[in-house]
This record gives structure tokens, C-alpha cells and sequence, in this order.
């Protein structure tokens, strides 16, 4: 399925020099603590939890998000747990109305919409998470799982051309998409 | 492999031939075979079965899932190449199982082993399929002291006290908890060592012991031919390799049937010492008599490993968690390998990773994408784009070639693209110039003859922009008519792909994909410039399927006091008569023919 391309509303976003781009109507909280590699996208309606850390620790990051990510409309990023922070490598894209309470996620992961991705889950590289999947606590997905289900399981392997397929996907959508 | 549309999906080379008896048009397969100079005759085409939908669909692949044999020169899809293991390991705690363990793990349980599991302390929840914690605690209070990890790299909320002495596995998801199960351990690690002791005194270990002796009886009996050796040799020392007495029995008797040489030994029938409930009706009563709430599901049953049908959730037990591989592949034509990863739990580096994805060209569909529904006798343009992934210059024919019956009319803005080679992570704002290679009327498909450049960007839709196109790109605008109602639109275009030999120094990409200007120029092959390959695949674009037939107005035969009702509810029916069904649709068209006196005939 080949998906249309997306035009953003210029003047709905601001743009970091690093080439963030992340949109007024998104709610982050604790810009402070939280890291965007460049060139990552954060949609409106996006939560971004930097504040739910430890109380009165001082300046520490909670959110740490890679390159080429893209959070899609409505998605809720917040940290497993208050000591903990949340780790996302680059292209990683998560798509509309996911929580993810992930302790990292590794490079060129798909998470489908509605998820919900667990307390202190550990993502490896190439990881698809279908649509819908909700993954328990804990639970650490190996590189190139195909993951579904409630509760989520592996339920199959991906492509040895997830790198490629995630790059691709990620770097287009910032490029083509979002150039105004 | 259901696709949904817009699509665009490669037939595997494997596709017809004797790997996919399902796959392939026959036509298209025979055209390719004429044209292929690649030499795969060895297949008989009388063998392969009528074209049909349901049948291509299932040989088409998307091109993420297919592999690229530059031996062969053919695209290889998961049917078409051999799977070698490189690396086992645990999919929990990623600690990579060394392969002479597995062999030791496989021989100790015989060659029909069971599943191999991790070792350590990776266990999952026998109700939810959860990973289980593993938690100190005391059991006489159920006052938990803290996890002390989960098996995995992650901490635990809190410290393990160094106090408590008994630890337990607990599930973070469904609090399912190994002390329903009466599992508790001394110490915090090795438990699935710890756990196969407890086993030690589980019903079908005994069972299993039992057998053994029996069957240990008789291979000395039988000592000297080789058969019941062996047969008792592959059986190893696993508890559990057997499910059921009954079941062990029945695979060995005709072993020492065939090694029998002396009539005169009797072998005694095997006794079990489990006396389960014999009758059916005992079992119905067993179950009738556990709550409907501590029964066990289907599932939780077919979950438990190691022959276990526990009908009480309480006589669940923890299951480990099995191993995964990685594996390489080779292709099944020319046993080269085409991928094989690193034998690293957590890499996802390949020492070769021949990919579809970044060796062949492909289309995508985009931006401009096909109405829905498609409307018979509408014609609708799509703007498919030739992406060409590799670091050479490829020009590409597209060879449509109308499916038989024809669903659909398509015109082409151009048959043959010159595809510059990919620019390494090409950037928009640092490349702002990247002219984008405009298609022109040249309808030509010799692909020997180069197309006639004519840049404008006039000719694009509206909806596409110079900085959509990277300098490896192409469109083609398709303009699609349907022709048949009811049927899936698709366009079935063979890709005819000559490579050219990477770009020379002196030509760095900005000048070999030029501004409008010196487009023409550049466009043409240097005459001394030899292609370094080809090779055609099919493509299969799906646009959907398209609608009922649409009804025409014609207002010659409409009476002309109520046209202008008329025509507007005529059209309103012909409108909605697209969604519905298509008896609906004609009582409809009755009526409103009665109410109106119109004559709408079916186009
Ligand atoms: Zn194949
Ligand atoms: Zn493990
Ligand atoms: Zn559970
Ligand atoms: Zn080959």
C-alpha cells in the first residue's frame, strides 16, 4: 500500500537548527530534559513527557529521540519510569495514537497505530509492530520481529531489508512530505 | 498474499515454475521465456494452470520481501533460496547459545529434540505468554522484598534483599505468580536447572523413567542388531520427548519388530504406571468438576510444552522460552549466498545482504494516487515513479503488456527512463537544485533507443514539485481507463533494466542529473559506454478494483417537461448506483423510471 504524500502547514511548526521540526499544537512537557537528534518530526497532538522524572534531581534527560524519527498525530511518549529514560535510536516512526512507555527503541522501528508498548520494553533494530499490539512490560523484542497481537507476540520475522525499507520511509517523509 | 490497492508487486523468477505450481500467467511467463536470453527453460509450461487473480496475487511479492541473486541475475523470494543458521540465541536475554551446545542439547534429547530453550533464567507466563520476573520474596506472608530483574538487562524496581531466601517467578502482566503452581526457588539464578529438578517427581518423569527401563530391558535382549541401539539411542534421556507413554511405545514396536531375529524372546507389553481416567466419560467428569475459572484454555494447554494437558490453571508451569536463529541464504540456482548476517544476537549488520530494495529499480505510486472507487469508462491518471536504488545508471523499459481479458486502457506519458544512480542520502535542502527528470511524449518501447528529453516541468501535475523528485527518480503518468466493472484494475509491466557502469569521477552527480538545459544532452548514453548488465522482472501495479457500470443519461429520449428532474434524479441514482448492490441498484432504476417516465438506459 503506497501512501499519499503529507503537506504540513508551514507556520503550524517550529523548526530547530538542527532540523526538528515539531508542532505548536504538540504538548511537550520538560523540554528541558528531552533530546531530538535532528531531523525527527514531531506531529500535533504529541505528548512528550520530559517532566515525569524524579523531583528536585536537577536537569537530566527523560526523552531521548534519534534522527528521522516521526511521531505521528496523537501519540504519547513517556518514560518508563522516573529514574529511567526513554531511549529511541534513529528512524524510528510511530504512527497515529501509540503510547509507548519503551525503555529504548532500537534504529529503524515501525510501530503501527494504537499500540501500546510497555514499561521498560526493549525494541532491538528492525522491529515492525503491527497495528494495534499491545506489548507487555518488560519484554525485549529481538531484531527483525514481525510483533502483533494483544498481548503482542512475535509473530513473524521481518524483511533482511528493514534498514533499507525504514530508511527510505523516514528520510522520503522528511524530505518530500515535510519541505513545504 | 493479499495486497491492498494501490499496490505495486514483483513476481519472483520462481513464479510458474515448479517451486510456485500456483504462480504466474501463463502468457506473460511464455513471452518472458522467449525473450529471457537467462536460460530458464527447464521448466514445462504445459504443467502450469489457467491464469487467474487469486493465483497471481499469491506469486506476487512486495519488492521489501524479495532478494536479488546477481549471479542469476533474477530476483529470489523466500520459496527460491536454501536458509543456512548462522547463530542461535535467546530471544529474551539475547545471550547467543554457542552451535556445540545445541549439538550437546540435541544429542542428549535425541534427534527429534524438542524445542531448544534458553538455558538461564527466560522463562514466560503459562496463562499470557508474558517473560516472568523473577522475585524474592517470602512466601509465608506474600509480602514481596523486590524484583530482582526479569531475566533480562532491564533493572528491577527494587533491590533484591539479601535476607530472603525464597524466590519465585511472576508474571508483570497477568500477576500470575509461580507460587500458584507451588515453584518456588533457593537461589535467584539457574533456575531452569533448578526448575528440571523439581521436575524430577512430576508424573510423566516418572512415566518416562518407567519406559526407559522397559525399553532398556528389551534392547538387551536384542543386543546384537544394530536397530534397537540405535532406536533407543535417538529416544536419548529426555523426559519429555515423549508426550505419552502410549505414543513412545507405538514408535519404537515396529523398530524392534524389524530387528527380531530371535522369535523365541518375548517381548512383555508395556505397563504404564500412570493410571489417568481411561474413559472419556471420567475425563468429562474430571473437567465438570474443576471451576470454570481455574480451567485451563485451549491455548494455555497447546502452549505448555514438555506433553503437559494440565486442566487446572494451578498445574501450569512456566515455560522457557525458546531459541531463535538467524539464518543466511543461498540460492537454490546458483548456491551463491545472497544474505548472511552477522552471527550476533543484536547486530543487524550482513557480511552480504543481496536486497531487492537497493539493487533493482522499482515503482511506487505517488503523489497523485487512483480515485476510489475507480469508475468504469472514466479515465484517471497515476503518477508512477521508477526509483532506481542503485549506485548505477540504469535506464529502464516498461514493457505494459494488457492482461488477458483486458480490464483496462492505459496510456503511458513514456515507456523508457534514464535513472541517474542513488545519491547517498540525498538532502532536499542541500541539494535544491535536483531538477527532476520530466516524462516526455515519446511512447516508444524498443528499449535501444534512447528517449527524446524534452524537459518542462509543465507537463507535471500540479501536485508534484521539482523537490519531490530525487535525481534517481522518474515519473510516468499513467492515464487508466477501466474498461471492465467488477474487476481489479491492475497493470502488469515487464521491467526490462539495463545497467551502465557507475558514474566517472568527472561526472559528479549534480552534473549528471543537469538543469533543464543541458537535460537533453546529458540524457544520451556516452557511446562508449557498455552496459554492465540486465535483467527484467514483471511488476504488477494494482489500482483497485473498479465499480459497477455506470448508467448514461441520454436526454434525446427523456420527455421534456420533467427533464431537467429528470436528469438531475437520474443522475443521482447512476451515482449512488455505484455503492450499491446491483439488484438494488436496477429496482431502483426502476422506479425511478416509473416516477419519472424517463428511459435511463444501462450504458
Ligand atoms: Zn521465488
Ligand atoms: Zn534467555
Ligand atoms: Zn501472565
Ligand atoms: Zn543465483
Amino acid at each position: 500500500m503506497e501512501a499519499a504524500v503529507v503537506r504540513y502547514h508551514r507556520p503550524d511548526y517550529i523548526e530547530t537548527d538542527t532540523g526538528n521540526k515539531v508542532c505548536r499544537k504538540s504538548a511537550i512537557f520538560g523540554s528541558q530534559n528531552i533530546v531530538l537528534g535532528g531531523k525527527t518530526i514531531i506531529q500535533n497532538n504529541v505528548v512528550v513527557r520530559g517532566d515525569l522524572r524524579r523531583a528536585g534531581a536537577g536537569h537530566a534527560v527523560a526523552i531521548a529521540i534519534g534522527k528521522f524519527c516521526n511521531l505521528c498525530p496523537g501519540v504519547i511518549v513517556r518514560p518508563p519510569y522516573k529514574t529511567y529514560k526513554g531511549v529511541f535510536s534513529d528512524h524510528v516512526l510511530i504512527e497515529e495514537g501509540s503510547i509507548v512507555e519503551a525503555a529504548s527503541i532500537g534504529s529503524y522501528v515501525h510501530i503501527g497505530k494504537d499500540c501500546i508498548i510497555g514499561r521498560f520494553v526493549m525494541i532491538k533494530d528492525c522491529v515492525r509492530i503491527l497495528d494495534g499490539a499491545v506489548v507487555p512490560p518488560n519484554t525485549v523484542i529481538p531484531p527483525f520481529s514481525i510483533v502483533g497481537g494483544n498481548l503482542a507476540t512475535v509473530v513473524g520475522e521481518w524483511t533482511d531489508a528493514a534498514q533499507e525499507v525504514m530508511e527510505d520511509v523516514t528520510t522520503r517523509f522528511y524530505n518530500q512530505g515535510f519541505v513545504g | 498474499m493479499f495486497l491492498e490497492a494501490p499496490f505495486v508487486a514483483y513476481q519472483c523468477h520462481c513464479a510458474g515454475t515448479s517451486i510456485a505450481p500456483a504462480g504466474g500467467r501463463p502468457k506473460q511467463r511464455a513471452r518472458e521465456h522467449d525473450d529471457d536470453d537467462a536460460g530458464d527453460t527447464d521448466h514445462d509450461e504445459t504443467l502450469q494452470p489457467p491464469p487467474s487473480v487469486p493465483a497471481q496475487a499469491l506469486a506476487l511479492h512486495p519488492i521489501e520481501s524479495l532478494l536479488f541473486c546477481a549471479e542469476c541475475k533474477e530476483l529470489r523470494c523466500s520459496d527460491c533460496v536454501a536458509e543456512e543458521i548462522s547463530c542461535y540465541y535467546c530471544p529474551n536475554c539475547m545471550f547467543e547459545v554457542p552451535s556445540a551446545s545445541v549439538k550437546a542439547e540435541r544429542a542428549r534429547h535425541g534427534a527429534v529434540a524438542q524445542r531448544l530453550c534458553c538455558g538461564r533464567n527466560c522463562f514466560s507466563c503459562p496463562l499470557c505468554t508474558s517473560v516472568l520476573s523473577v522475585v524474592a520474596g517470602s512466601s509465608a506472608d506474600g509480602q514481596d522484598v523486590g524484583a530482582a530483574g526479569s531475566g533480562s538487562s532491564i533493572p528491577g524496581l527494587g533491590a533484591m534483599s539479601s535476607g530472603s531466601s525464597i524466590y519465585y517467578l511472576s508474571c508483570p502482566t497477568c500477576r500470575w505468580d509461580s507460587q500458584d503452581s507451588g515453584i518456588r526457588f533457593d537461589r535467584p539464578t539457574g533456575l531452569a536447572a533448578q526448575l528440571a529438578k523439581i521436575d524430577v517427581d512430576t508424573p510423566q518423569m516418572l512415566e518416562f523413567e518407567h519406559l526407559r527401563e522397559h525399553y532398556d530391558k528389551i534392547a538387551r535382549m536384542f543386543r546384537q542388531p544394530a536397530g534397537a541401539g540405535s532406536a533407543l539411542g535417538s529416544l536419548g534421556s529426555s523426559p519429555f520427548l515423549s508426550t505419552s507413554s502410549f505414543a513412545a511405545s507405538v514408535l519404537l514396536e515396529p523398530s524392534l519388530r524389524l530387528s527380531r531375529n530371535k522369535p523365541d524372546k518375548k517381548v512383555t507389553p508395556y505397563e504404564p504406571i500412570a493410571k489417568g481416567p481411561s474413559r472419556e466419560i471420567d475425563q468429562v467428569a474430571e473437567a465438570m468438576a474443576v471451576p470454570l475459572e481455574d480451567l485451563t484454555t485451549l491455548e494455555q494447554r497447546l502452549r505448555q510444552a514438555d506433553g503437559m494437558v494440565p486442566l487446572k490453571i494451578s498445574d501450569l508451569r512456566p515455560q522457557r522460552v525458546a531459541l531463535r536463529t538467524k539464518r543466511g541464504k543461498r540460492c537454490l540456482a546458483c548456491e551463491h549466498i545472497i544474505v548472511k548476517p552477522e552471527p550476533k544476537a543484536s547486530s543487524i549488520r550482513f557480511s552480504v545482504k543481496m536486497v531487492a530494495f537497493d539493487r533493482v529499480p522499482r515503482i511506487r505510486i505517488g503523489p497523485d494516487l487512483p480515485p476510489s472507487p475507480l469508475v468504469v469508462g472514466d479515465p484517471f491518471t497515476v503518477t508512477l515513479r521508477v526509483v532506481n536504488p542503485s549506485s548505477n545508471r540504469v535506464v529502464v523499459a516498461l514493457d505494459y503488456q494488457p492482461p488477458d481479458p483486458a480490464t483496462c486502457s492505459v496510456v503511458f506519458s513514456q515507456r523508457i527512463v534514464d535513472l541517474a544512480p542513488v545519491v547517498d542520502s540525498w538532502d532536499i535542502q542541500e541539494a535544491p537544485t535536483a531538477t527532476p527528470n520530466i516524462p516526455d511524449d515519446d511512447d516508444n518501447i524498443n528499449p535501444d533507443e534512447t528517449p527524446a528529453a524534452s524537459p518542462s516541468v509543465a507537463l507535471l501535475p500540479e501536485s508534484i514539485t521539482p523537490a519531490l523528485v530525487g535525481a534517481n527518480e522518474t515519473f510516468v503518468l499513467a492515464t487508466v481507463t477501466p474498461t471492465a466493472a467488477h474487476a481489479p484494475i491492475q497493470l502488469p509491466i515487464r521491467m526490462i533494466c539495463t545497467m551502465y557502469k557507475k558514474a566517472s569521477a568527472n561526472s559528479s552527480p549534480s552534473s549528471s542529473k543537469p538543469s533543464a538545459e543541458e537535460g537533453s544532452e546529458a540524457q544520451e548514453p556516452e557511446p562508449h559506454e557498455k552496459p554492465i548488465g540486465s535483467i527484467s522482472f514483471w511488476a504488477v501495479v494494482g489500482l483497485g478494483t473498479s465499480g459497477a457500470t455506470p448508467f448514461v443519461l441520454d436526454l434525446t429520449t427523456a420527455v421534456p417537461d420533467d427533464i431537467e428532474y429528470a436528469a438531475s434524479d437520474a443522475a443521482d441514482a447512476a451515482d449512488t448506483a455505484m455503492l450499491i448492490d446491483e439488484d438494488v441498484r436496477d429496482a431502483d432504476i426502476q422506479s425511478n423510471q416509473q416516477a419519472t417516465g424517463t428511459d435511463a438506459p444501462v450504458s
